[in-house]
């Protein structure tokens, strides 16, 4: 065997340098590929004294401090379509929604609305998409809340339709980094913290956790699900390669600057900057991945924090002192004098680092990922509407809220003074109200309808996929369906839009118990019931979308029928059958399709192995006529490696076209082991057929399948590879490696492997 | 009015020409070559008042006997230079010699352990100390942090008691809710149990000049790829320092695991495409390593396809310590940026050192009662005395692991009523405005936080598996840990528990206000 070393290291590496393409099936980087891509943006900065939604109180418009924007992605081939939007506000309500597929049903024939993902950046300095009406005392002037739908719906359809008109043939790529962006913004204390920082009511119950709590408490405990730093990128290129645009998914709301009166798209901005400085005038699709617990707001080292942006981003900060953001004028006094360390400024220097941190990820996954450009990745879009549990609240909590609501009714409106402060005490004291008045109305309507009915989209596009919710999702939910997803990488979209509403945070079960803002009963109306309902709802059509679905992580037990002797050929008709073969790393499947036909004798298993090829005047590369018929390298060329055991040791049977076959024994039952091992008895032929596929016949003894220990009689686990080797029609010489279970491991570990099991 | 700091570096090899045990595992391993340099890196910090010196070792944990050789060594050699403000570190690679006690089984292979490698041990990071010591000059010193994802969350938390599915492991962990290095495609997974930690805390040194001569590291990720190796290698701490050579020339680099008992370098999800990107991102460096991987006892008979598995999953792993590496030197090159505009030629050093107890993790009797039989039982089971040597050190080592880890919960049931408390060494340092709180421990990253968001300093470099005389290692789990259970947070791992935890972090704190 050692003499193989060397040229089998050499193989190895040779294998390892393929590019992918020559490892997966469909080669699915295809020059002439049927994809269309096409961008468009629009600017939803409505002129005048729009509102801005995000806090409990109403803030209004006082001019753009950066652009805030509708971006538009179509990607779309001959068979389906995904319509991605990103808009810099904070929610995107269901009118829009409905407006823009109005809009897009007249304007453009052949539409596809269903396939429409809207998603809110979750900026809390854009265009209030709200109906806004101002049932309580008010001065100002305020553009009325269907006006503004009307205005962003247009800007939307618009962006879209740009869109829609320039896709053009491209490509597409795909990649995963690290970028710090959002941390958690829930602090969980040793003790109940309720009584010791009791939130108003309407607002909040706080527990054992806290939004946004003191860590420099002394019964701080921890953050209570941390924070997750992956970024996921899918790049876009025109039909020359050039980069045109990116999908930037990561797990964190654009919140900086939260409480500002100007139009402020937060890091988004500072992202399209930079990118824009970088590679020109690319489209960017800002989404934010499950982050309802996170925010850009690191809760400790804030000290440490601020010293970083004052020494990084000196030249920044003192060019935005001279001129900063427009302010509200309160009491008919506009301030403009900041301090460099205001909070103001800590804010903007937070967007200007997350940025940096973002565009750095963009760069670094670009440098590898645009190796891979797929032009005719498989796109599927599906939509469909699920059922989650409610959250449901004791009769006492709604007893409580209704006490709580009849003395915040005692609570006065202001009707006079600064009609700023009146703005802000007004609508805040109505949001309080309308949050307690709630609960009493969900109480009744959970009793009625206790599921909450909401789209989902799962999009596939090649290996990767997309999953929405119209949620503030709880980041353990995106780590559950991440986990589980049958994608390389699945991005979680929260905050889309569905026509039948939109927000609301989504909390997990720790995250209840907790309590705080966020988990409370004001801010749910789903469960974390409802929150796995979700998770299951989503991997089903994570699954549904995959034909890598198939691989079989849940290894099959497969009964061998009996037979008396060689098997006829009416017997192998009742065989049982192994098929079906995924690349070992879980990338798809083999594209040379694989199928043994086992039986068995009490005596023998027979294997019987048919072996195509992935097209039409494809050949398979059989092993060199000079190898040996036993015990040659044979694996380096086109051959199947069949493994059987029992309790952690097996035996490996290689073989291959020309009647090659090499046997090796794992099994400390075995006088020898390894290659030493020569099965007795062992029946084997193969052949070649005229089409480039092969066959195989082997004839196992069982009598020679020794194990140290005893297993369970006529039971043995089992797997098997392809190595799949071969020239297409066009002379280049392919490889893959299959498997029918997938197993990117050691291939004799048969912990994971399928089971057979001998009839008697 | 604070002194002029003088600033010294020094390393020395810690890879023997000699084949030394390797821990790490249940199993114990054994040096078969040196696939990347294991270090002591020293930094000697000192005022004329009062002094640091940080010592960083590539090693799973430091045993206290080599501490206490080292600071025999140094009280002889550098009279000036006080024991007692020796920091050493493991950086916890699970790829350098092991200096403690191998055990008494039958075994057959070859090497020098226990006195004999601890002598070796002592001797080298003593003279890198001394060298530190004896090159010290006046110089400055910049901070700052960054971001760098370094560790990920290695506890799967399940929907359902995961512990009734698979059983109990004897000897190795007893699953709850929780479990260490869980399938996170299982049906039930829920969540990561406390989430990670992306901050990187870095302490640069400068000399009279101003010129870069080396950096403290600090980052929440022991430093655990290619955990399985019987080559000695570095993991990521050799990638880094390779980096940096290269981008600064000759530097010292101190590597320390800030709190991350619960972290490791392994991310449990998107493992395809960690995969792919180390294949687009690393062909190179790949097929460099599939040219020369790393060998293990046994590897020149192996089946081809089995040489081509190991190679392959060792290569992942290596291309892990590599990406790792690479983000931790973008982060250092980055906060190097800023930070280095702001430089401390005569900060505030201050240095405590206390001894600390903390509550020991006490057991039922039943629980001691089982382990008690789980013992009996591995005492049944037979050592091999025969066959192949690797076999036999792979199969005793593993039973006598499993033996004592049992017979140690019996033991330390017995003791627990007389001794309820652990002591336990921890140093707190000042260094201007940023300060440094040491621990034994494999520390769960929530108790990182809760000493650095209460502490009175900037930045708070915590740093684990710093050895005293007292002891070095074990888990210190929090609350949900215990609950959750899994390995780490099992009664096999934990000599503290959560109450004891709390002490520590209150015990800290309160030495940073007492010296702030």
């Amino acid at each position: 065997m050692k003499k193989h070393a060397a040229a089998f290291l050499m193989v190895a590496a040779a294998l390892f340098l393929l590019p992918s393409c020559a490892s997966t099936q469909e080669c699915r980087k295809s020059a002439a590929g049927d994809l269309k891509i096409g961008w468009g943006k629009r600017s939803i900065a409505m002129p005048g004294p729009v509102p801005i939604s995000g806090q409990f109180h109403l803030r209004v418009s006082q001019g753009t401090y950066t652009p805030v924007i509708a971006s538009a992605l179509v990607i779309e081939n001959s068979k389906d379509a995904v319509i991605f939007v990103s808009c810099d506000v904070v929610s995107v309500q269901p009118k829009v929604l409905i407006l823009v597929k109005e809009i897009l049903a007249r304007e453009i024939k052949g539409f596809p609305v269903e396939k429409l993902i809207i998603n809110a950046t979750h900026t809390h300095a854009g265009p209030s998409t709200g109906a806004n009406v101002i049932n309580y005392p008010n001065k100002m002037k305020v553009t009325p809340g269907s006006e503004v739908q009307k205005f962003i719906a247009r800007q939307i359809a618009d962006a879209v339709k740009e869109a829609w008109q320039k896709r053009a043939p491209g490509a597409v790529s795909y990649g995963y980094g690290f970028a710090t962006t959002g941390h958690s913004r829930r602090a969980v204390y040793l003790r109940d913290m309720g009584k010791k920082f009791k939130a108003s009511a309407g607002v909040a119950v706080n527990g054992h956790g806290i939004m946004y709590g003191n860590t420099a408490d002394p019964d701080f405990a921890s953050y209570e699900a941390g924070t997750d730093t992956f970024i996921n990128l899918l790049y876009t290129f025109d039909s020359k390669g050039k980069l045109s645009g990116a999908v930037i998914n990561v797990p964190c709301p654009s919140q900086t600057s939260e409480a500002v009166w100007s139009y402020n798209a937060s890091f988004w901005h500072n992202v399209r900057e930079k990118l824009a400085a970088k590679y020109g005038d690319v489209g960017v699709i800002a989404q934010s991945a499950a982050a309802g617990d996170l925010a850009p707001r690191q809760l400790h080292y804030k000290a440490a924090e601020r010293r970083r942006y004052m020494l990084k981003y000196s030249k920044l900060i003192e060019e935005y002192i001279k001129n900063p953001m427009p302010r509200p004028a309160f009491n008919g006094v506009k301030s403009s004098a900041v301090a460099a360390d205001s909070g103001e400024v800590i804010e903007l220097m937070r967007a200007e680092d997350i940025a940096n941190r973002i565009v750095a990820a963009f760069d670094e996954v670009l440098s590898w990922a645009g190796k891979e450009k797929y032009s005719s990745p498989v796109l599927t879009h599906h939509v469909k509407t699920v059922k989650l549990a409610k959250r449901s609240f004791p009769k006492a909590l709604v007893d409580d809220e209704k006490r709580k609501h009849a003395a915040s009714m005692k609570e006065k409106f202001l009707t006079e003074g600064d009609p700023l402060t009146m703005l802000m005490h007004n609508s805040r004291l109505q949001s309080r109200r309308r949050r307690m008045a709630a609960i009493s109305t969900r109480y009744e309507q959970v009793k009625k309808e206790p599921f909450l009915l909401t789209d989902i989209h799962a999009v596939r596009i090649g290996d990767i996929a997309f999953a929405t919710n119209r949620f503030e999702l709880f980041l353990d939910y995106q780590h559950r369906i991440q986990g589980r997803s049958p994608f390389e990488q699945t991005f979680i979209v929260q905050l889309t839009v569905d026509p039948r509403g939109t927000g609301s945070y989504l909390a997990t079960a720790r995250g209840e118990k907790n309590k705080g803002y966020s988990a409370t009963a004001y801010s749910n109306q789903v469960s974390y019931k409802g929150g796995q309902q979700l998770v299951n709802e989503t991997l089903k059509m994570l699954k549904a979308l995959d034909r890598s679905a198939v691989v079989k992580k849940n290894p099959p037990v497969i009964t061998v029928p009996k037979v008396k002797g060689i098997p006829t050929a009416k017997d192998w008709q009742k065989a049982a059958k192994a098929g079906n073969f995924c690349l070992t790393d879980g990338r798809g499947m083999q594209s040379a399709p694989t199928v043994l036909r086992l039986l068995q004798d009490g005596k023998f298993l027979y294997i019987k192995t048919e072996c195509g090829v992935p097209a039409k005047g494809d050949k398979v590369i059989p092993p060199p006529a000079e190898e040996p018929a036993r015990d040659g390298s044979i694996w380096q060329f086109e051959c199947i490696e069949f493994f059987i055991g029992q309790n952690n040791e097996c035996f490996q049977f290689i073989y291959a076209p020309g009647k090659k076959l090499m046997d090796l024994s794992h099994s400390r039952g075995t006088k020898v082991t390894g290659s030493s091992w020569n099965c007795r008895d062992l029946k084997f032929e193969s052949a070649l057929s005229s089409g480039g596929s092969w066959e195989a016949f082997l004839a196992i003894p069982l009598d020679e399948l020794l194990f140290s220990a005893k297993g369970k009689t006529g039971e043995y686990r089992f797997n098997v590879f392809r190595n799949s080797y071969y020239k297409n029609a066009a002379g280049q010489i392919k490889r893959s490696a299959g498997s029918y279970i997938q197993n990117f491991g050691a291939r004799k570990n048969l912990d994971k492997g399928a089971t057979l099991k001998f009839s008697r | 009015m604070a002194q002029q700091i003088n600033i010294g570096w020094g390393k020395r090899s810690l890879a023997p020409d000699f084949p030394v045990p390797i821990p790490g595992q249940f199993y114990m391993r054994v040096s078969v070559g040196c696939y990347t340099p294991v270090l002591a890196s020293a930094l000697v910090l000192e005022n004329g008042e009062d002094q640091v010196i940080f010592v960083s070792c590539d090693m799973v944990s430091v045993d206290p006997d080599v501490l206490l050789k080292v600071q025999a060594l140094l009280a002889a050699e550098l009279p000036a230079l006080q024991g007692n403000k020796l920091i050493i570190n493991a950086t916890h690679t699970h790829a350098g010699p092991g200096s403690r006690d191998v055990g008494d089984y039958p075994r057959n292979v070859e090497m020098k352990e226990g006195e004999e490698l601890r002598i070796f041990l002592a001797r080298q990071i003593a003279d890198a100390v001394k060298e530190a010591w004896q090159k010290r000059a006046p110089g400055s010193i910049a901070y700052g942090y960054g971001f760098a994802t370094t560790g990920h969350s290695r506890r799967s938390i399940y929907l359902d008691d995961i512990g009734l599915r698979s059983g109990a492991r004897p000897g190795i962990a007893i699953d709850g809710h929780g479990k260490m290095y869980g399938n996170t495609a299982d049906d039930m997974f829920a969540s990561y149990e406390a989430g990670t930690d992306p901050f990187i805390n870095l302490l640069y040194t400068f000399d009279s000049n101003g010129k870069l001569s080396g950096a403290v590291v600090n980052v929440p990720c022991p430093s655990q790829t290619n955990e399985n190796a019987w080559e000695l290698h570095a993991s990521f701490w050799h990638h880094v320092r390779e980096k940096l050579t290269a981008r600064y020339g000759e530097i010292g680099v101190v590597g320390q695991a800030a709190a991350a008992g619960d972290l490791s370098p392994r991310q449990l999800h998107y493992r395809t495409a960690e995969w792919r990107r180390y294949q687009l991102k690393y062909p190179e460096k790949i097929a460099a390593y599939m040219a020369n991987p790393m060998k293990f006892p046994g590897y020149e008979n192996l089946s081809p396809e089995d040489k081509q598995a190991s190679c392959q999953s060792s290569c992942i792993e290596f291309m892990r310590a590599e990406d790792i590496a690479n983000r931790i030197v973008t982060a250092f090159d980055e906060v190097l940026e800023w930070a280095s505009k702001e430089k401390f030629s005569a900060p505030e050093l201050k240095h405590e050192v206390r001894v600390v107890d903390l509550a020991r993790r006490m057991f039922p009797e039943e629980m001691m009662e089982e382990e008690k039989k789980n013992h009996e039982n591995f005492m049944k089971e037979e050592m091999m005395t025969e066959g192949d040597k690797w076999e036999q050190l792979r199969h005793n080592s593993m039973l006598n692991s499993r033996r004592s880890r049992c017979g140690g919960v019996v033991k330390r049931y017995e003791i627990q009523q007389k001794e309820p408390n652990i002591p336990s060494d921890i140093h707190v340092v000042q260094i201007g405005n940023i300060a440094f709180a040491t621990n034994r421990f494999e520390l769960y990253m929530d108790y990182m936080h809760r000493i650095q968001a209460r502490s009175p300093f900037e930045q708070t470099f915590i740093v684990q598996l710093v050895t005293g005389p007292n002891g070095s290692g074990s888990y210190l789990a929090t609350v949900r840990g215990e609950e959750n259970k899994g390995y780490s947070a099992s009664p096999y791992c934990n000599q503290v528990s959560p109450e004891g935890g709390q002490q520590l972090v209150e015990e800290t704190l309160k030495v940073l206000k007492e010296i702030r």
